[in-house]
């Protein structure tokens, strides 16, 4: 117990280390120390002389940090979403975007390059819009008398993702080439060129959120029993499983506007959590996937853009890495967590 | 008597002088600092650019140490003799033929479409990058470049004309205004000669143009060229677009062999970056279909480099166009442009200006 304790308490503590050494990966050589000295100085001095070039705190302050930050955020975003989406449709193949939010996302952010590109934050706007619309459309379409089954939001997502996805086709086959590219490239995924605009936009909404996954993470693990049984113990089944999937697909819709479809990280995460901690409790799984999410996805982006001189798609690195490691547990502890 | 009337008359036209001599200094002293500070003046003071999206980009002087992401921005540069000046490039530079390699060794720094590491541009200290604009993620980098002290010139070529603005904006930030000068005024004179020629062409001797490619996305579909590029090309050479009727305002259009076959061009021009890609498409019309076409079976199917793979492409948003303009010239107009010998105009290009190609 003691040990399980120290486990939890040091992967909730993670972000904060490799937030810190994120920032002195970059391929602008600038030694850790004089990083450190640079965020020590904006705290204790931020109008003092610096003894470094000025491009040293652009890079730190401008261009790394927000990109760290977003990706720690992000982290969050997909990993609590996966895991919340896991108890509550009490299916463990379940991932981020089973309700066809990358789906949506993707039609509106090709909308926008093929046809609203010279609008600024048209991309954006539309990835987050239509990520919202295929979650409400999903919902719609499996509510009935009233209610809404978990098989059929599964259904429902299947087929509003294959929906959206046709639609996207169609959009892709009359679209110019560059414009073309341009939609292949952002639903690769990528924290590449962000800035404090997209970070300042995206986290107060992922921060609102998992705010709300995090309050009923212990109605999660009720609603993972079925819906009879929550019932019965008092939960209003319809109602909040309706907001939590409202709450994650804010996340997920949010991030997904900014930085593409990132995959792998909402079914990942979650199921690591659950064989490092040996528990399905939401009430941990929930707070240690987001903090090993945001680990995950500042190591990936870390390497995304520190691997080559150019940048690779995070999207691809978070599968590569990813995916193998989550053979390695799976080979050593099995799925005996989920249970 | 002085009454307060009287006084706060007499008061208010003065204040009201004062009031605009006041304003007047102002005006003429910001104006002077402006001029004085703003760079207006070349030389010493700095140069000030403005770009083809409007900006206005003000550098201390001619940039020493450039990063350009595209490969014909960075052929162009090299064709000025600037390619000592070249510190990094885009990622689809490397693939470009009309470049030194010495160029393309160069650190490699992402693209439009994928995105930039602005770490690598900074680490390479720039005092310039120069890139395309209006599509993939351009509007990002240039803000975050730009936000990170870098200037940045945008370009984007929809015509010839644009080849040539292209090619002076780059000389002047690059110090090589007169061999900019020297080479757009080239270009521009043979294009304004080609053009005068053609549009004295009667409607009725312009041949029907179908300019396609077969094989782009391999989907069995005709990717045909309407109101773009080489699409425009055609029209501009004494030939008739057939993509133009229906499809006019599209850039291109994918069409299936039925359209072709309503088309029934008099001569169909086949585009493709390299000499595979063109012997791949001329192949595939040997069947039942293609051989329908009267240009199919009277022989007036003729393949055309485009791009930056060949060395003997000229069809490309580089000066090399004029060459590609008179080599299509040749292909739909042989009886006007008998007397053009395109291929001395292609030499004297390439002597003139490509001359590091040799080394």
């Amino acid at each position: 117990m003691q040990k399980k304790r120290i486990l939890i308490s040091a992967l909730l503590l993670l972000p904060l280390p490799v937030l810190v050494t994120s920032l002195f990966v970059g391929i602008y050589s600038i030694d850790p120390f004089t990083v450190l000295s640079i965020l020590a100085k904006r705290v204790s001095d931020p109008l003092g002389s610096a003894p470094w070039p000025e491009v040293y705190e652009t890079i730190v302050f401008n261009i790394r940090m927000p990109r760290v930050l977003l990706a720690l955020v992000g982290g969050i975003a997909l990993s609590v979403s996966g895991a919340s989406l896991q108890g509550v449709f009490r299916n463990p193949l379940v991932d981020t975007y089973i309700l066809g939010v990358s789906a949506g996302a993707g039609l509106g952010a090709a909308i926008g390059i093929a046809y609203f590109a010279g609008i600024p934050g048209s991309v954006q706007f539309l990835s987050f819009a239509m990520g919202f619309a295929a979650f409400f459309t999903t919902y719609t379409v499996a509510k009935s008398k009233g209610e809404t089954p978990v098989i059929s939001l599964v259904l429902a997502g299947v087929i509003v993702t294959a929906l959206f996805s046709a639609i996207l086709s169609i959009i892709k086959f009359f679209t110019e080439s560059e414009k073309l590219a341009g939609v292949v490239y952002w639903m690769m995924g990528s924290l590449a060129v962000t800035g404090w605009g997209p970070l300042s936009q995206t986290a107060p909404l992922i921060l609102v959120g998992f705010a709300i996954v995090f309050l009923m993470r212990w109605r999660i693990n009720v609603l993972s029993m079925g819906d009879e049984e929550a019932k019965a113990l008092g939960v209003n089944v319809g109602r909040d499983r309706f907001v939590v999937l409202l709450a994650s697909t804010l996340m997920v819709s949010a991030f997904v506007s900014v930085a593409g479809i990132i995959g792998w990280i909402g079914l990942v995460v979650p199921h690591t959590v659950r064989m490092l901690l040996g528990t399905p409790d939401n009430r941990v799984v929930v707070p240690v996937s987001a903090s090993l999410g945001a680990v995950f996805l500042m190591v990936a982006d870390d390497l995304a853009r520190s691997v080559a001189s150019f940048e690779l798609p995070v999207g691809v690195i978070t599968t590569l890495v990813g995916a193998p490691f989550f053979l390695y547990l799976l080979k050593l502890r099995g799925g005996s967590a989920w249970k | 008597m002085i009454t307060r009337s009287t006084y706060r008359c007499f008061f208010v036209k003065r204040s009201t002088k004062a009031l605009i001599f006041a304003v007047m200094a102002i005006v003429v002293a910001s104006s002077a600092g402006m001029l004085l500070a703003g760079g207006y003046l070349n030389g010493s003071s700095g140069v000030k650019i403005v770009d083809m999206s409007g900006r206005v980009v003000q550098l201390n002087s001619t940039a020493n140490r450039v990063v350009i992401l595209e490969s014909y921005w960075t052929e162009i540069a090299c064709a000025l003799g600037a390619q000592d000046k070249i510190v990094g490039i885009g990622s689809y530079v490397t693939s470009s033929v009309f470049i030194p390699d010495s160029v393309k060794n160069k650190t490699v720094v992402g693209n439009v479409f994928s995105g930039v590491n602005i770490e690598t541009v900074l680490s390479l200290k720039p005092d310039l990058v120069i890139m395309d604009y209006g599509y993939g993620k351009s509007e990002e980098i240039v803000r975050a470049l730009e936000g990170a002290g870098v200037p940045v010139v945008t370009l984007f070529a929809k015509n010839f004309a644009d080849i040539a603005n292209a090619t002076v904006i780059i000389g002047q930030a690059l110090g090589k205004q007169d061999r900019a000068q020297a080479l757009a005024g080239y270009i521009n004179g043979i294009h304004s000669q080609l053009m005068a020629n053609a549009s004295r062409i009667p409607v009725a001797e312009r041949p029907r143009v179908l300019i396609c490619n077969l094989d782009v996305w391999k989907d069995g579909l005709i990717y045909t060229y309407s109101n773009t590029s080489w699409g425009n090309v055609v029209v501009d050479v004494g030939g008739i677009n057939v993509a133009h009727a229906g499809f006019g305002d599209k850039s291109w259009v994918k069409v299936n062999m039925e359209q072709v076959l309503l088309w029934d061009p008099d001569i169909i021009v086949i585009v493709g970056r390299t000499q595979s890609a063109l012997a791949s498409q001329i192949s595939s019309m040997n069947d039942t279909n293609w051989l329908s076409l009267r240009a199919v079976r009277e022989g007036k199917v003729y393949p055309v480099l485009t791009g930056s793979y060949d060395r003997n492409s000229y069809l490309d948003w580089t000066p090399r166009m004029v060459a590609g303009e008179l080599q299509l010239a040749s292909i739909i107009q042989p009886a006007h442009f008998a007397s053009v010998n395109w291929t001395s105009v292609r030499d004297q290009l390439m002597d003139g200006y490509y001359g590091y190609l040799k080394s």
